[in-house]
């Protein structure tokens, strides 16, 4: 699975002097990175440098911590989601996010895990035929209805973990989002499972941007066509991932993907 | 072999040391746990002790009559305390209502806003509130709802029980809250879910056992109270389920038979004390079962 040479290609998102803090610790400091459509981009790093903060910066939900605060900006399709403004809800539901451990909420079943979403937007459009249809198509996007349509009423706590880790993969997929975030989306998965989803994240880049933060190289190599390097909360490097692994232009990115530290 | 004749020696030193320090930490291991049970067998007997000495002086008052009759008059032999076992029921359920809601309420908010000012204010004020002695409840109750209707009621009663436990269960329920990891949360924010809607359908839906015990804990403790319905409920030697009239209550009966002259009454206040440690621990073993069906 090798990433075919970038064409120009419209931005579907861009961070411009993003910085975050945590209290008065800041973690993210002048993050100016684009992220193309229709691509996958992956955010590498050592532990703590600020990859999973600047993931949660995308959909403002880094905000929900208690003490934490981003500036600068991040602009989806153009409009700073750091407006005034913004519909937070709205902004979130353009922009799915699924996080390194499973989690799908173990009162719901499977069919309302992928449901849950489209019924926060209120009230269920089209009916209950439309919302199965639609949580068909999410399943089947996410390379699990074949596996699952037999326990659509079945806690999805009763799901193996690679299961769940999809299954939210779907919950996301379900109201359609432009951009898809994932952070270490296989770190708590077994090798065949992990499989399973850099598979369907390489075939979901024909559908929206996806931005995957991975602390596994090799991973970042299979399934990325672009790749930040972020070191102590600032961007080191981003580009053609082929590139950026094989001749890259900083010597702390190649001290990095050489296995040197991190 | 010089240096290894060397080498065993040392290391038989060494394993000697080692052998004492082992048996020594076996000893005092032994000591330690032998304290321990016996601070929780000194911790059991009174409660062994009450229920057993309850038993011995109440046991024969607790005839089938006991629980269908309401008392009989003054120096009668028989009747018994079907109407305060109806009225505490009915006090403990007045209770819920004004206290379960509320207290889940002030739990989630506590769980919420952790970390905010306001919530730790508010949790501060509940820590308070669930220090002060109880008739205090009961003077409360009895300023605001007694005195200004002229008469005592089973409302004012069940208030003031209510009032005793919206601090245990809201602060039991923060405590179960506590546990939703936080990545459920995140999960539910990331899906365009306001605030309210990932608190009740995602961290309070799932914590709802635990929730369920919190309360039905809470409520049985208030249950058993006395000295908030010395003058609110004020208690009734006849049957009367109406909100608005003083109601009996087990407590008040116990207490009022216990301090009779008549051996009848005394050995039935036994009996009625019996009777609010069984449902009181139902009520704590229905908690108990909640919590494991989690």
């Amino acid at each position: 699975m090798i990433a075919p040479p970038i064409a120009p290609l419209a931005t579907r998102l861009a961070t411009r002097a993003l910085a975050a803090w945590y209290g008065t610790r800041q973690v993210l400091a002048d993050v100016s990175l684009d992220v193309p459509d229709r691509r996958v981009t992956a955010v590498i790093g050592p532990s703590g440098c600020g990859k999973s903060t600047l993931l949660r910066c995308l959909n403002r939900l880094h905000e929900t911590t208690p003490g934490a605060r981003a500036t600068g900006r991040v602009l989806l399709d153009d409009v700073d989601v750091y407006a005034r403004d913004t519909d937070v809800a709205a902004l979130r539901r353009r922009v799915g996010m699924v996080f390194q451990r499973p989690t799908p909420f173990p009162t719901m079943s499977v069919h309302d895990n992928v449901a849950a979403g489209l019924r926060a937007l209120g009230a269920r459009r089209g009916g209950a035929s439309a919302e199965s249809e639609r949580v068909e198509q999410a399943l089947r996007r996410a390379a699990l209805w074949d596996e699952v349509k037999e326990r659509l009423d079945e806690p999805a706590s009763h799901l193996a973990g690679g299961q769940q880790q999809r299954l939210c993969i779907a919950r996301a997929l379900a109201h359609e989002p432009e951009l898809l975030l994932l952070d270490e989306p296989t770190a708590s998965l077994d090798p065949l499972s992990a499989q399973r989803v850099e598979e369907l994240v390489y075939a979901l880049r024909d559908e929206l941007a996806v931005v995957v933060v991975t602390h596994n190289l090799q991973q970042a190599a299979r399934i990325s066509d672009r790749t930040a390097f972020l070191l102590d909360g600032a961007l080191v490097e981003v580009g053609d991932t082929r590139a950026l692994f094989t001749l890259p232009s900083d010597e702390r990115t190649e001290a990095f993907v050489t296995g040197r530290f991190g | 072999m010089s240096a290894g004749g060397i080498a065993p020696s040392v290391d038989t030193a060494r394993d000697a040391a080692r052998i004492t320090r082992r048996a020594r930490r076996r000893r005092r291991s032994r000591f330690m746990t032998a304290i321990t049970a016996t601070a929780t067998a000194l911790a059991l007997v009174p409660l062994v002790s009450i229920v057993a000495y309850l038993l011995a002086r109440g046991g024969r008052a607790l005839t089938p009559t006991f629980f269908t009759h309401a008392p009989a008059a003054a120096g009668q032999a028989g009747g018994g305390i079907a109407n305060a076992i109806a009225g505490t029921l009915l006090l403990a359920a007045m209770a819920s209502a004004l206290g379960v809601p509320l207290g889940i309420g002030a739990g989630l908010y506590l769980a919420e806003r952790r970390g905010t000012r306001r919530a730790a204010t508010v949790r501060y004020l509940a820590d308070v509130l669930a220090g002060v002695p109880s008739v205090v409840f009961g003077i409360a109750a009895w300023q605001l709802l007694v005195r200004p209707v002229g008469h005592f009621s089973a409302l004012a009663g069940g208030l003031a029980l209510g009032a005793l436990a919206i601090p245990l269960v809201a602060r039991a329920t923060e405590a179960v809250l506590h546990l939703t990891p936080s990545s459920l949360t995140d999960a539910a924010l990331a899906l365009g879910f306001p605030r309210w809607r990932t608190a009740l359908t995602v961290v309070l839906r799932g914590a709802l056992p635990g929730v369920a015990t919190a309360a039905l804990i809470a409520v049985a403790r208030v249950a058993g109270e006395t000295a908030p319905l010395l003058f609110t409920a004020f208690g009734n030697q006849y049957w009367s389920l109406r909100p608005d009239q003083p109601i009996a209550a087990l407590p008040l009966q116990v207490f009022s038979y216990a301090m009779s002259p008549d051996d009848g009454w005394r050995r039935q206040a036994y009996g009625g004390a019996v009777v609010l440690v069984a449902l009181v621990a139902l009520l704590t073993l229905a908690g108990r079962v909640a919590r494991r069906r989690a």
